[in-house]
């Protein structure tokens, strides 16, 4: 999938800004606060209809504005797609795909696969459990929406089984509720197929990361995710619901007493492991941000297996990752199918300016909020 | 805004708090009432009083009825050894519309979920089982396939499956008279899973 066009109006401190791009890289190089984060941002937003800074669309806005509207054209297996996007405060959000009004929202996911490499990423390394989940998470949602559909769901009954043990811990002589044992059994079906799918999906990415890692770290190191469901799970399907049901039983008397749920997917961790040790724990901040590409780069694999699309990739202050050497590397591994937007700064400009001669590409200089196309 | 009677501004209010209908479309509604003949509002308003004074609930299968037991439990011709199992009263007119469905009905009037308080209790649950004698042989629970209505079938099939009664749920799956390529994928796989043998 290529973004052919984009037009943004009064986001953040992009008052009006029209841009075309290239099939294959796109780079926006300029000084901090000028806008070359806000620039990934929107095309992010039109791609998911959310941002990946802020939760709240309001921030998106100009101070002194009341509404933002994008526009872009994108170009999806040779068919021409226009989608534009807008907030205002007395609206709320509105998305129309070729002029036509899209709801609810989440239909827009895995439509317009992107992918977003920032700073913020790195808490999926060194960060605590709930940041990899949600990376595999936004993954498979992408991937796929029976995914989505069983994620939401599971997450229903969680919401409803954790009501009941907190209604248990808060009377403890009603040690009994009529209902436990139906949401019990609900969030077992449910997070069966929530785990199944994440084991495959670490499978699948375990085969591209290796030879990936090695790639962009200049090293002959293994990399490699371990998947460690909370609940064990085994080929056997029927095997495996008895293990998620052993485990809830032993479960109960502290669930009830700590009032919430204490077993299930949303517990499951994944583990990075380089040449075997774990990286949260002992990896260099070399080798994070090495583990942090090369998953990326596995991501956008992933995806474009699974919906046969090429994603976006949004690849923001890519330079400060990586040095020199390895950038190029990683922008041979992303190179291959996908369009990439890439943001640096003034000083990266200067160092890439020998290496950046390609002919597919466009370069953008990015001052104040407006840009000037340069090279 | 303040209206010059303090009476249209009742109505107003009145009909904005219907679900669907916000103050304008009740604006909309109460300035046509008020150059309707009198004789067609009284009828209104006499159609909607009788809503509470006449329409009850079937103690047999808690269907709306003006007659109790409702005509569907009072009709001989019915084959009393099916209870159909639904969420809401509406829910029997879909099944009725079919015009295939010669069993009868109960409706349990909400589904099971704690965090709007709803327990076994508050539905019309010990009104099924205190049904199931001898002369019932079958079960179709018919809930929706939401996580609430699943969990309430679940329940049902737990009180239900030691008492040695046939029990079916419903299938879930494409729509007759959609094709395929517009179904949306949680359906077709749904579809899928629940697949027959030829």
């Amino acid at each position: 999938m290529i973004l052919k066009s984009l037009h943004i109006h009064a986001f953040r401190n992009l008052s009006d800004l029209k841009l075309e791009f290239d099939r294959q890289k796109n780079y926006f190089f300029g000084d901090n606060g000028q806008g070359k984060t806000n620039i990934l941002e929107s095309i992010y937003c039109l791609c998911l209809a959310r941002s990946f800074k802020s939760r709240d669309d309001s921030d998106l806005i100009p101070l002194q504005g009341d509404q933002y509207y994008l526009e872009g054209w994108f170009d999806r297996n040779d068919l021409d797609i226009k989608n534009a996007l807008s907030y205002s405060k007395k609206e709320g959000k509105v998305y129309k795909s070729n002029n036509k009004r899209l709801l609810p929202l989440s239909r827009l996911i895995g439509q317009f696969p992107v992918i977003i490499l920032s700073a913020d990423d790195h808490s999926i390394t060194n960060g605590p459990p709930a940041q990899r989940r949600r990376f595999f998470n936004i993954l498979l949602c992408q991937c796929s929406t029976v995914y989505l559909q069983h994620l939401k769901e599971y997450e229903k009954i969680l919401k409803q089984r954790n009501f009941i043990l907190s209604q248990i811990s808060k009377h403890p002589s009603r040690n009994h509720h009529p209902q436990l044992e139906v949401w019990t059994e609900q969030l077992i079906q449910k997070g069966y197929l929530l785990n199944m799918a994440r084991h495959k999906a670490v499978e699948e990415i375990n085969e591209y990361i290796k030879p990936y890692y090695r790639q962009i770290s200049l090293s002959r190191a293994d990399f490699r995710i371990a998947y460690r469901p909370d609940v064990e799970i085994c080929p056997d399907r029927e095997k495996s619901i008895a293990n998620f049901r052993t485990k809830c039983e032993n479960y109960y008397a502290k669930e009830k007493f700590q009032g919430t749920s204490l077993i299930g997917p949303q517990r499951d961790e994944f583990v990075f492991y380089i040449d075997n040790k774990d990286l949260r724990r002992y990896g260099s901040r070399g080798e994070h941000k090495s583990a942090l590409v090369s998953l990326k780069a596995a991501e956008a694999n992933l995806l474009q297996k699974r919906t046969s699309m090429s994603p976006i990739l949004l690849l923001d202050d890519l330079y400060s990752e990586l040095d020199i050497e390895r950038v190029k590397e990683a922008l041979v591994l992303f190179s291959s199918s996908s369009q990439m937007f890439i943001t640096g700064t003034t000083f990266d400009l200067n160092v890439m300016k020998n290496e950046i001669n390609d002919q597919r590409q466009k370069v953008y200089i990015v001052k104040e909020g407006k840009t000037v196309v340069s090279v | 805004m303040r209206y010059s009677s303090q009476t249209v501004e009742r109505a107003i209010h009145e009909l904005s708090k219907l679900p669907g209908i916000g103050r304008k479309s009740a604006q909309r509604t109460v300035f046509y009432l008020l150059k309707t003949e009198a004789s067609e509002v009284e009828a209104l308003a006499g159609a909607l009083s009788d809503l509470k004074t006449k329409v009850r609930y079937c103690s047999v299968c808690y269907n709306i009825t003006e007659a109790d037991p409702c005509p569907i439990c009072s009709n001989e011709e019915r084959d009393r050894s099916v209870i159909c199992v639904v969420e809401e009263p509406n829910d029997i007119i879909a099944f009725e519309r079919t015009g295939e469905y010669r069993g009868l009905y109960h409706v349990l009037g909400g589904v099971l979920s704690p965090l709007d308080g709803i327990s076994p209790d508050d539905l019309h649950i010990k009104a099924l089982l205190a049904r199931l004698d001898e002369t019932v042989e079958e079960i179709i629970i018919a809930t929706n396939p939401s996580t609430e209505g699943e969990a309430t079938a679940l329940y049902l099939t737990k009180l239900i499956k030691p008492m040695q009664i046939k029990l079916t749920r419903i299938a879930r799956g494409i729509p007759v008279g959609a094709d395929l390529e517009y179904a949306d994928e949680i359906t077709l796989t749904r579809a899928l899973e629940g697949r027959i043998n030829l």
